[in-house]
């Protein structure tokens, strides 16, 4: 099975964008509010957070794909096998990463900058001003991970998405069945096509990195 | 003391290298089993897991295989990477019988194709004469349908289906859905959507009790809807490694009359599903 690889270039970009976003919304804050205050009772959720990070994509996919099935808790949104369903599953996979690397980068930040600042007279709000300002370049960085993470994702979009032609066909998932098919030149197409995305993201990720640490 | 430590890591770090390089090595040695390509059908099915170790225990040669679309595993053929293939597209496999890619051709069998469907009926297949009709009310209705769309000989069969009812395919509207997967995928995704598809009778049977919202829909007894199942031992001549002679025993053995007693009374789920119709060319 072919199909038009720009159709099939732009629902990836539009998912992964999507789910990028949607999971910035959640993580960034989230993150920061984890990585500004030491607290021991924030262990245990730090401890989830990192145990969230490693979760496989196939087993994100299989979670969201049991929720959203017809006999499933939220079957009768009837999400399953659309965009929006793959953008939910790419949320689960995508979100806690951008939630460690932002909790771990404020935290590094405000543990390098407090004695200074405080020697410096600064209050609690000045203080967590200048970590943010400090971490906005990793904050950043976070966010393109979790965007590279998502688009080159395959594992729950496969079992979320179905992967049907024209619907929620995305590039990923177009090689897995190229292959099948032994349509090894479309599958090459559509592999550069993602190498070429991942690669822009990845650019701009490390000229954005260049210029905050000199 | 001082070397003692690194030492001993790297002399661990080398009998894991050996270790592991063995084991690769092993696994490398010239296999002895027949590797064997085929479709998906014949592993969901379970027919596989039936005759093989009969054929086993006949001949003392062990076949492994690989369950892929028709269309990869005529491929694995052409490249050589297994001995024989079993597939069920008879144009696919004349194609790859006139490129010279398969020594000869043993028909074995066929099973019936099944029109599936919600079970509100929304095209009104119920009371179709025949699969053409059938397809022709859903059109007309434009009822929602999953189609395989991976080339396999079951995707094949439904586009000859569409043909004869007039049908061109690539005019379809939003309501003709391509997986683009196997039969299995394909039927938890009209399962979930509401759509009808077409099936094997052997998958439909197996999978029917965790399919809640499909019913069958259509299955008529017209010779059109016959799935046909060969297998071919891969030519050796373009290739080297191939183990021809496991491979032609293998095809003669299942056009044989225990091959077929047994194929004949193979159930799933209490369905008798495949009717021996052996012919043998090798």
């Amino acid at each position: 099975m072919a199909g038009d690889p720009l159709a099939i270039a732009g629902l990836s970009l539009l998912v992964s964008a999507t789910s990028t976003l949607l999971s910035a919304c959640i993580a960034v804050p989230l993150g920061v509010a984890l990585g500004l205050r030491e607290v021991g009772s924030q262990r245990l959720l730090r401890n989830l957070v990192f145990t969230l990070y490693g979760l496989p994509p196939v087993l994100a996919g299989l979670l969201v794909f049991l929720l959203l099935s017809r006999d499933g808790p939220l079957g009768s949104l009837r999400l399953l096998y659309t965009p929006l369903g793959m953008v939910l599953a790419q949320v689960v996979v995508v979100a806690p990463i951008m939630l460690g690397i932002t909790m771990s980068v404020v935290a590094t930040v405000e543990r390098r900058v407090k004695e200074t600042a405080l020697v410096l007279g600064a209050d609690r709000r000045q203080l967590s001003m200048t970590v943010l300002r400090e971490a906005y370049a990793g904050i950043v960085t976070a966010v393109m991970v979790g965007f590279g993470r998502a688009i080159s994702e395959v594992g729950a979009v496969f079992i979320v998405g179905g992967h049907i032609e024209g619907n929620t066909q995305v590039l990923t998932t177009t090689i897995i069945t190229d292959i099948r098919q032994a349509e090894y030149a479309h599958a090459m197409l559509i592999g550069v096509i993602l190498l070429v995305i991942a690669a822009t993201v990845y650019s701009f990720l490390y000229r954005l990195q260049e210029r905050a640490m000199p | 003391m001082h070397f003692s430590l690194p030492r001993r890591w790297l002399a661990a770090l080398v009998a894991a290298v050996v270790v592991l390089l063995s084991v690769g090595a092993y696994l490398s040695l010239p296999r002895a089993y027949l590797l064997m390509a085929t479709t998906t059908s014949t592993q969901d099915t379970g027919l596989l897991s039936y005759l093989l170790p009969e054929f086993s225990r006949d001949s003392g040669v062990e076949v492994r295989y690989t369950a892929v679309g028709t269309g990869q595993a005529l491929d694995a053929g052409r490249r050589g990477d297994v001995d024989v293939v079993m597939v069920h597209s008879p144009p696919l496999e004349q194609a790859f019988m006139d490129s010279g890619k398969g020594l000869c051709r043993n028909q074995l069998m066929y099973n019936r194709f099944v029109l599936v469907g919600p079970r509100s009926d929304p095209a009104g297949v119920s009371g179709a004469t025949s699969i053409v009709d059938a397809l022709g009310q859903i059109w007309n209705a434009s009822a929602r349908f999953a189609s395989r769309a991976d080339n396999s000989g079951t995707h094949n069969k439904e586009l000859v289906l569409w043909a004869s009812a007039g049908l061109t395919v690539s005019t379809f509207g939003a309501w003709y859905e391509k997986t683009g997967q196997g039969m299995g995928e394909t039927l938890a995704i009209a399962n979930q959507r509401d759509a009808y598809t077409l099936s094997d009778d052997g998958t439909w049977y197996s999978l029917e009790a965790r399919l809640p919202f499909l019913v069958l829909a259509y299955g008529g007894d017209e010779p059109v809807l016959r799935n046909v199942y060969s297998v071919i031992p891969v030519n050796p001549a373009n290739h080297t490694g191939i183990l021809v002679d496991g491979a032609v025993a293998f095809a003669r053995w299942l056009v044989a009359p225990r091959a077929q007693a047994l194929i004949a009374a193979f159930s799933v789920n209490g369905r008798i599903i495949f009717t021996p119709d052996p012919i043998g060319a090798c």
